[in-house]
C-alpha cells in the first residue's frame, strides 16, 4: 500500500472511530454508565495513536518527497532543506487542519488517561464534547480538505512547487505549532466547562480541573504570538513587529480571552465568584479560536496570510452557529445553578478588579473585531450609511465637523493603536494594583491593610520615573535648542503626540508593575531570610513552590511589564529614516551615520536563492577615527607619503604620484567590487585586456538585472582609472562578459591586481578627491560597524524577500532594510532606531518561563496556611473553593 | 527501502498497534470486561 492509501485509511479509521467515541461518551453520560465513559476514554487514547500514525505518514511522504500527494506537490519540493520539509506539515491549508487533528487528537488522549478513574457522568460529557470538536475537524480533513488527497490523472509532477519563502525562517517553522496548539488546547476548558453545565457538577471543581489545561494553552498562544512578532520584525523588513494584520488581530481575540479567563479561575477557585464569568470566558476562548481559524481560511479579508481561497468557510460557519446555540443553551439552562457563592462588596477587593480587568479585555476584543471586520462589512452601502450617520451623531455631540464617507471604511495600525492602546495601558494599570488588594476584601480592610503602603510606593516609584523621563526629555532638548530647562520641559510635554502621551503612559504603569511584584517578592524572601536564615535563593524557591499562583503570577506580570516597555518605546520613540543612497553616500539616524558601501551578489545553492547584500558602515556622527584604525590602513599601504584621519569613516591617503594613486584607487574598486562577483576568464597581456564573467551564472537566472548592476560596477572602476585609460566593453544579448581594455601597462597591472589582493585588505572602498589626483579617501574596516541587510530572490517564486539586519542594543535595537533602486548602484535604504526592543522579548521570555513553571505540577500545599508565614500576610485567606474538598494544587 | 522508510514504519506500526490495543480494551470495557488501568477496582 503507497502512503497516500495508507493516510486514507488512517484518517477515515479516525473519523469512524472519533463518531464512535462520541457515541459512546453521550450513551454513558446521559446513563451514568461507567462502562460507556470507560470505553470512550480507551478510544479517545486510540484515536491519539491513529492521529500519530496518519501524521507520520504524511510526514514521511513529504520527506520522501512523494509528488503523487497534492499537498507533498504544493508546498515541497526536492531541494528543500530537512527542517522547512518538517515546516511543510503545517505550512499550507491540509496540513494545518491534519495539525489541529494530530494535537486535538493527542491532547484529547492525555485528557482521557487523566481521567481514567473518574468514569462518571461529568468525564463522559468531557469525553464527549471534546470528541465532537474533534469530529468536527475530522470531516474537514476526510470530505472537505485531505492531506492525502492524490492527482488523478497522473502521478503527480517530477517536482513540487516549493514552500512559500516567507515560511522559509527557522523562526516560521517555530511559530505555527505553539500558535495552534495554543488555539487547540482551549477546546479542553471549553469541554470541561460544558461537561460540568451539562452533567451539573457545577461546586467549581472543573475550574480546578481545566485550570493547568488554559495556562497550557495561554503559553502555547502567547509563545506563538511572540515568535510571530520576531518574525514579522527580523523577516518582513518593515520595521514593526505587530501590523493589525487580520490574522494578526485573529489571533489576538483568544489570547485576550484566555488572559481574562486565567484570573477569573483563579478567583472562582479561591472564592467561589464569578462562575457566570467562567463558562461565558471558557466558551467564549474557544468560540474565537474557531473564529480566528475561520477568519484566517476563509477569504472574508485580505491578509499578509494570504491562503488562497478556501473551501472551508461555510463549514465553519455552521460550526460556528451550532456552537453558540449549544453553549448559550447550556449557560442558560444552567443560569440560577451557576449563582456564585457570594458578592463583590469592595471596588478595592482583588475580585472587582478582576472583573473590571475582564471588562477591559472584553472591550478590546470588541474593538479588534470590529476594526478587523469593518473595512469589510462597510462594502456594503447599507452598513456604510449605519456608520456614516453615528460618525455625524458622534460629530454633532463633540461639534466637529463630519466629513461623509464616501467609501469603504479603511482602518490603519494607527487606529489600533489609538484604540486598544488605551485599553492595554487600563489593563496594565489593574495589574499593578490588582495584587496589592485582597480576595474577598471588605471596605474596612483596606484601610487597615499594608495595601495602601505598597501601592503608595508603587505610586510614588512610578510618579518618579514618569518626572525622570520628561526631565530627561526637557534637559536633551534644552540642551539641543539653547532654550531654558523649564520652557524646554514644557514644549516636549506640549509637543507629544497620542503616541507618545500612551507611551509615557505605559512605562508609568508598567513600572509600577514592576516596582509592586518585585517589592512583594524582595518583601517575602527577606522576611523568609530573617525568619528561617534561608539563602535568596533557596527563600525564592520555597516561596515559588509554596504559593506559586501568587509568586510565579508576579513574574508573568513582571515579563508582560517587560513588554509593554517595549511597546512603550516603539510609540514614543521610534525614529524611521527612509533615504535613496547611492555608493559612499551618506545618511544619519539619531546620533548615528550610516555610510552605503556598495552590493554584492551571493548564491545559496541549498536554499534556491540568489541575495543582493547592500553593506552599510555604522559609525557614531562626528567622533574622529581612531588612531588604531588610522596606524592599521598606514602598516596595509607602505608605499603611501603619508595617512591621515579625515572625515569619518574616511582616512586620507596621499601617493607620491599621479598614477600610484590611480593605480591604487583601480586596483581597490576592482578587488572590492568586481572580484567577488566576476571572475577573469581570459587575460591577453598583447592588447592589455581581460574578459570577466559571473562567477555565479545561477544569480543570472533568479536575477537576470544583476548583470546590469555588474557592468555599472565595472564602469566605475574603469572611470576610476582616469581620462581614457581603460574602456568596457559589455557583451550582447545572451552573452553574459565583459572586456576591459586598458591603453598602458601600469592600468593594467592595477587592473589584474584587483583580483590578485585576496580579501585580508582592511580596506573596504576608495574614492578620488576631486582636485587632488595623488590624494584617495578610503573607508577601513574598523572606522565602524559593517551591516549588510539583503533581500533574497527565490528560484521558485516571484516574490522577492527582506532579510533585515539588526544590530541588538540594550536600550534600542539599529534596524535596516535595504532594497534595490531605480538609480546606478543605489538602494532604498530603511533605517529605524527601535527603542526598548530587548525589554519585548525578555519580558516575553520571563512571562513564558514563569508561565510554563506555573502548569509543571508542584508540591502538594500544606492543607493550612499560617496566617503569620512570611510571604502570605498581606492575603486574607478564604476557605477553599465550595466542593473542591481542600486546596491543594493541581 | 531505505532508512528513512525503515523508521517510520517502524513507528507507524507502533501507533498503529498501541490504537488497536486501545480499541480492543474499549470494546472490553463497553461490555464491562476491561476495568481500565490502575484503577480502583
Amino acid at each position: 500500500m503507497n502512503s497516500a492509501a495508507l493516510g486514507q485509511v488512517l484518517v477515515f479509521a479516525s473519523l469512524v472511530l472519533t463518531a464512535v467515541v462520541a457515541g459512546l461518551a453521550i450513551v454513558g453520560a446521559v446513563r451514568g454508565d461507567g462502562r460507556q465513559v470507560r470505553a470512550a476514554g480507551f478510544g479517545m487514547r486510540a484515536l491519539a495513536w491513529l492521529g500519530a500514525a496518519s501524521s507520520l505518514v504524511l510526514l514521511h511522504a513529504i520527506i520522501t518527497h512523494d509528488f503523487s500527494i497534492q499537498y507533498v506537490a504544493h508546498y515541497s519540493d526536492s531541494t528543500l532543506p530537512l527542517l522547512y520539509l518538517i515546516t511543510t506539515f503545517w505550512g499550507g491549508e491540509k496540513g494545518a487542519l491534519a495539525f489541529w487533528v494530530l494535537s486535538l487528537s493527542v491532547l484529547g488522549g492525555v485528557l482521557a488517561w487523566t481521567r481514567r478513574k473518574d468514569p462518571s457522568s461529568y468525564t463522559g460529557w468531557l469525553l464527549a464534547t471534546t470528541a465532537l470538536a474533534l469530529l468536527f475537524f475530522d470531516i474537514l480533513m476526510v470530505f472537505a480538505s485531505n492531506p492525502f488527497e492524490t492527482f488523478l490523472a497522473s502521478g503527480g509532477p517530477a517536482d513540487g512547487s516549493g514552500l512559500n519563502p516567507l515560511l522559509q525562517n527557522p523562526l516560521m517553522a517555530v511559530h505555527p505549532p505553539p500558535q495552534l496548539l495554543g488555539f487547540i488546547a482551549y477546546t479542553i476548558p471549553f469541554a470541561y466547562a460544558m461537561a460540568a453545565m451539562a452533567s451539573g457538577k457545577l461546586d467549581g471543581s472543573w475550574v480546578v480541573d481545566a485550570r493547568r489545561w488554559s495556562l497550557f494553552a495561554w503559553v502555547m498562544l502567547t509563545a506563538g504570538l511572540v515568535v510571530g512578532e520576531l518574525w514579522s520584525y527580523l523577516e518582513l523588513g518593515w520595521g514593526g513587529y505587530w501590523g493589525w494584520d487580520p490574522v494578526e488581530n485573529a489571533a489576538l481575540l483568544p489570547w485576550l480571552t484566555g488572559t481574562a479567563m486565567l484570573h477569573t479561575f483563579s478567583v472562582e477557585y479561591r472564592t467561589g465568584l464569578l462562575r457566570r464569568w467562567n463558562v461565558f470566558l471558557a466558551f467564549l476562548t474557544f468560540f474565537l479560536t474557531i473564529f480566528a481559524t475561520f477568519l484566517t481560511r476563509s477569504q472574508l479579508i485580505q491578509s499578509l496570510h494570504s491562503f488562497t481561497g478556501s473551501v472551508l468557510t461555510p463549514f465553519f460557519l455552521w460550526y460556528q452557529v451550532v456552537l453558540i446555540v449549544a453553549a448559550a443553551g447550556l449557560i442558560l439552562y444552567r443560569w440560577k445553578d451557576l449563582k456564585p457563592a457570594g458578592r463583590i462588596e469592595s471596588f478595592l477587593s482583588r475580585e472587582a478588579l478582576v472583573v473590571a480587568a475582564v471588562l477591559l479585555l472584553l472591550m478590546a476584543v470588541f474593538v479588534v473585531v470590529w476594526g478587523t471586520l469593518l473595512p469589510k462589512f462597510s462594502e456594503s452601502p447599507a452598513v456604510l450609511a449605519v456608520v456614516d450617520q453615528a460618525l455625524a451623531a458622534i460629530a454633532s455631540l463633540t461639534g466637529q465637523v463630519h466629513v461623509p464617507l464616501t467609501g469603504a471604511v479603511n482602518v490603519g495600525p494607527e487606529w489600533f493603536n489609538k484604540a486598544v492602546g488605551p485599553i492595554g495601558i487600563a489593563v496594565l494599570a489593574l495589574t499593578a494594583l490588582g495584587p496589592v488588594f485582597a480576595l474577598r476584601q471588605a471596605p474596612g480592610d483596606v484601610a487597615r491593610g499594608t495595601a495602601w503602603r505598597t501601592l503608595a510606593v508603587g505610586a510614588g516609584l512610578a510618579v518618579v520615573i514618569a518626572a525622570a523621563l520628561v526631565l530627561a526629555r526637557g534637559a536633551g532638548l534644552s540642551t539641543a535648542s539653547g532654550m531654558p530647562f523649564a520652557a524646554a520641559c514644557s514644549l516636549y510635554l506640549r509637543s507629544l503626540s497620542w503616541a507618545g502621551v500612551y507611551g509615557l503612559l505605559a512605562v508609568t504603569f508598567a513600572m509600577q508593575v514592576l516596582g509592586v511584584a518585585s517589592l512583594d517578592w524582595v518583601r517575602s524572601v527577606r522576611a523568609r531570610r530573617s525568619a528561617k536564615g534561608e539563602s535568596v535563593r533557596a527563600a525564592a524557591g520555597v516561596l515559588f513552590r509554596e504559593n506559586p499562583r501568587r509568586y510565579g503570577g508576579h513574574l508573568v506580570h513582571i515579563g508582560v511589564a517587560l513588554t509593554f516597555l517595549g511597546y512603550a518605546g516603539a510609540a514614543g520613540k521610534l525614529v524611521k529614516k527612509d533615504a535613496v543612497l547611492a555608493p559612499l553616500e551618506e545618511t544619519t539616524l539619531g546620533g548615528r551615520a550610516l555610510r552605503f558601501l556598495g552590493t554584492k551578489d551571493r548564491w545559496e545553492p541549498a536554499g534556491g536563492y540568489a541575495a543582493l547584500e547592500a553593506f552599510f558602515l555604522v559609525y557614531p556622527k562626528g567622533r574622529p577615527i581612531d588612531a588604531v584604525v588610522v596606524d592599521s590602513v598606514r602598516a596595509a599601504l607602505p608605499d603611501a607619503s603619508s595617512v591621515e584621519g579625515g572625515e569619518p569613516p574616511f582616512v586620507t591617503v596621499r601617493f607620491a604620484s599621479e598614477s600610484a594613486a590611480q593605480g591604487f584607487l583601480v586596483t581597490t574598486s576592482a578587488r572590492a567590487t568586481l572580484a567577488p562577483s566576476l571572475a577573469l576568464s581570459g587575460v591577453d597581456r598583447g592588447r592589455r585586456e581581460v574578459r570577466l564573467v559571473p562567477r555565479r551564472p545561477e544569480v543570472l537566472r533568479v536575477l537576470p538585472e544583476s548583470f546590469k548592476r555588474l557592468a555599472q560596477a565595472a564602469n566605475g572602476v574603469v572611470e576610476s582609472a582616469g581620462k581614457d585609460r581603460m574602456t568596457l566593453r559589455v557583451g550582447g544579448r545572451g552573452d553574459p562578459t565583459m572586456t576591459v581594455a586598458a591603453t598602458d601597462d601600469s592600468a593594467f597591472d592595477a587592473l589584474l591586481a584587483g583580483w590578485q589582493a585576496g580579501d585580508e585588505s582592511p580596506i573596504l572602498a576608495a574614492r578620488a578627491v576631486g582636485n587632488q589626483p595623488t590624494v584617495v579617501e578610503v573607508v577601513p574596516a574598523g572606522a565602524g560597524l559593517l551591516m549588510s541587510p539583503e533581500v533574497r530572490h527565490y528560484l521558485k517564486s516571484e516574490n522577492p524577500t527582506t532579510e533585515v539586519e539588526i544590530e541588538p542594543g540594550l536600550l534600542s535595537d539599529l534596524y535596516l532594510a535595504a532594497t534595490p533602486a531605480q538609480g546606478a548602484g543605489e538602494v532604498n535604504l530603511t533605517a529605524m532606531d527601535h527603542p526598548m526592543m530587548s525589554s519585548l522579548w525578555l519580558g516575553a521570555v520571563i512571562a513564558l518561563l514563569a508561565g510554563a513553571a506555573l502548569i509543571a505540577p508542584v508540591r502538594r500545599r500544606r492543607e493550612t496556611v499560617r496566617k503569620d508565614e512570611p510571604g502570605v500576610a498581606a492575603v486574607t485567606r478564604p476557605a477553599g473553593p465550595p466542593g473542591s474538598g481542600g486546596r491543594h494544587e493541581r | 527501502m531505505s532508512v528513512e522508510d525503515l523508521v517510520f514504519a517502524m513507528l507507524a506500526a507502533g501507533a498503529v498497534t498501541l490504537a488497536m490495543r486501545a480499541v480492543v480494551r474499549m470494546l472490553g470495557a463497553a461490555w464491562g470486561l476491561d476495568r481500565g488501568d490502575g484503577e480502583e477496582r
